[in-house]
């Protein structure tokens, strides 16, 4: 009898020592499913690829549709337009499948500036092209005095050699409704002209016909590793085409005649915006 | 009595031997259940920094990404003209509220409840074409919104 009571009182200490048990480990795993469940999921979004990718696509587009729209001197727009248009809409369609929203504004096309984006309000100093071997062509063209600064704001082109040094520049300016040209080599002036003429082909030597007017572009830089530079490019519009080699060997080509201030809209699921405004200079030459 | 008392063989008697138990139980009861406190406490804390560590990330990814689409913007001859992105920050971080800090001093992003030390967590993050607002606020007020400003070319989070 004495034994059955010890034995029951084993049993209820036994008992006892359980329930603590049971209590600590539901305690603990409490803890564990409350820490391992307030963790909020991490919502990185790489947005920003998806954004470069928009505005190269885009710069490309407006490209394609100015070739396209193209004929001679002359620019069709409406053609332009309904490329964009039509450019516009598949990407809103494709791009909605990644949960955005692509909004394209489209804008006309302006007269060009000679600063780097195209932009009066561009970076008015800029290097066209470093490590140039050769120039084939370098034609400037739709030259206007009245958009031509004054002397004191004068807009040059300047051809530096590899240790920097200044060994051709031609300035231009506006001289009482004519265009000032005054080509200089690293310190004199080489030859100068007061007209008003809006083309010039600088590796043609020509302002009306070949040979009509020495520039000494061709002889200043012939042997030289060269970079060509626009300063004051603010103060002057018109149309430009730059093309020759590297010293590597590639060929190099830029031409700008008009210049599209696009505006594209990106936007994610409402919590996310990007609204861009970039300036497309047409037709090659993107910078 | 006394004498009777500590000659008496028996153990406690059944009255002094329920107040010994109870006594015993109830003082256990209480350094297992503080004990359990301190846990949830330092478990409570673990979580906060696990999650600021994930927001904080978080943020400094966002913050690393306009930054570069104003450097892509500018390569492109462009400027970004606005960008804002809304950070999925809750209310209160288990059950807790919190603040962010951003200083453009540390390059830190700096969330904290309560001012406790042992909450704090420091993210760095990186720009090079934008500056950071420094700023400090507080959770549950609003949406946070990280937003470039193209005036002062600044990145700035309300």
């Amino acid at each position: 009898m004495k034994k059955m009571n010890e034995a029951g009182q084993i049993i209820l200490i036994a008992g006892f020592i359980i329930g603590i048990g049971i209590v600590v480990l539901t305690v603990m795993l409490n803890n564990i499913v409350y820490a391992s469940n307030t963790a909020s999921e991490s919502s990185i979004e790489t947005n920003v690829f998806d954004y470069s990718n928009v505005v190269k696509i885009t710069t490309e587009a407006y490209e394609k549709a100015y070739v396209d729209a193209r004929n001679g001197s002359s620019i069709d727009g409406n053609k332009f337009n309904s490329y964009m248009a039509n450019y516009s809409e598949r990407m809103i369609k494709s791009y909605s499948l990644s949960g955005f929203i692509f909004s394209l504004e489209n804008d006309t096309l302006q007269d060009a500036y000679f600063t780097e984006n195209g932009l009066a309000g561009g970076n008015d100093d800029w290097t066209v092209f470093e490590r140039i071997n050769q120039t084939d062509y370098f034609l400037l063209g739709r030259l206007n005095a009245s958009s031509l600064g004054n002397e004191s704001n004068k807009f040059v082109i300047e051809v530096n050699n590899q240790s920097g040094s200044t060994i051709w520049s031609a300035a231009f300016f506006n001289s009482s409704g004519n265009v000032n040209l005054t080509i200089y080599d690293s310190n004199s002036v080489l030859n100068t002209k007061n007209d008003t003429f809006t083309d010039i082909n600088i590796t043609y030597n020509q302002i009306y016909n070949p040979n009509d007017f020495a520039f000494y572009f061709n002889s200043q830089t012939a042997g030289q590793t060269y970079s060509i530079k626009f300063i004051n490019g603010s103060q002057a519009t018109g149309t430009f085409m730059i093309s020759g080699d590297l010293v590597n060997g590639d060929p190099f080509y830029i031409e700008r005649v008009n210049v599209v201030n696009s505006t594209i809209k990106l936007n994610k699921n409402g919590h996310l915006e990007i609204n861009t405004t970039i300036p497309v200079t047409l037709p090659k030459g993107q910078i | 009595m006394i004498r009777q008392f500590r000659d008496d063989e028996k153990a406690v008697s059944v009255s002094v031997g329920f107040v010994l138990t109870l006594s015993i139980t109830v003082i256990t009861m209480v350094v297992v259940i503080s004990s359990f406190y301190t846990m949830m406490d330092r478990a409570e804390q673990t979580v906060m920094r696990d999650e600021f560590e994930i927001h904080g990330n978080d943020m400094a990814l966002q913050i690393s990404n306009i930054d570069t689409a104003v450097q892509i913007s500018r390569n492109a001859g462009g400027e970004v003209g606005s960008f804002f992105f809304i950070l999925p920050l809750p209310d209160e971080i288990a059950g807790q509220q919190y603040s962010v800090e951003l200083s453009n001093q540390t390059n830190e992003i700096i969330f904290e409840s309560h001012g406790k030390y042992a909450t704090r967590v420091k993210v760095p993050y990186k720009v090079h074409e934008t500056e950071v607002e420094s700023v400090k606020l507080y959770s549950g007020s609003n949406e946070f919104i990280l937003h470039y400003d193209p005036a002062s070319n600044m990145i700035k989070i309300d």
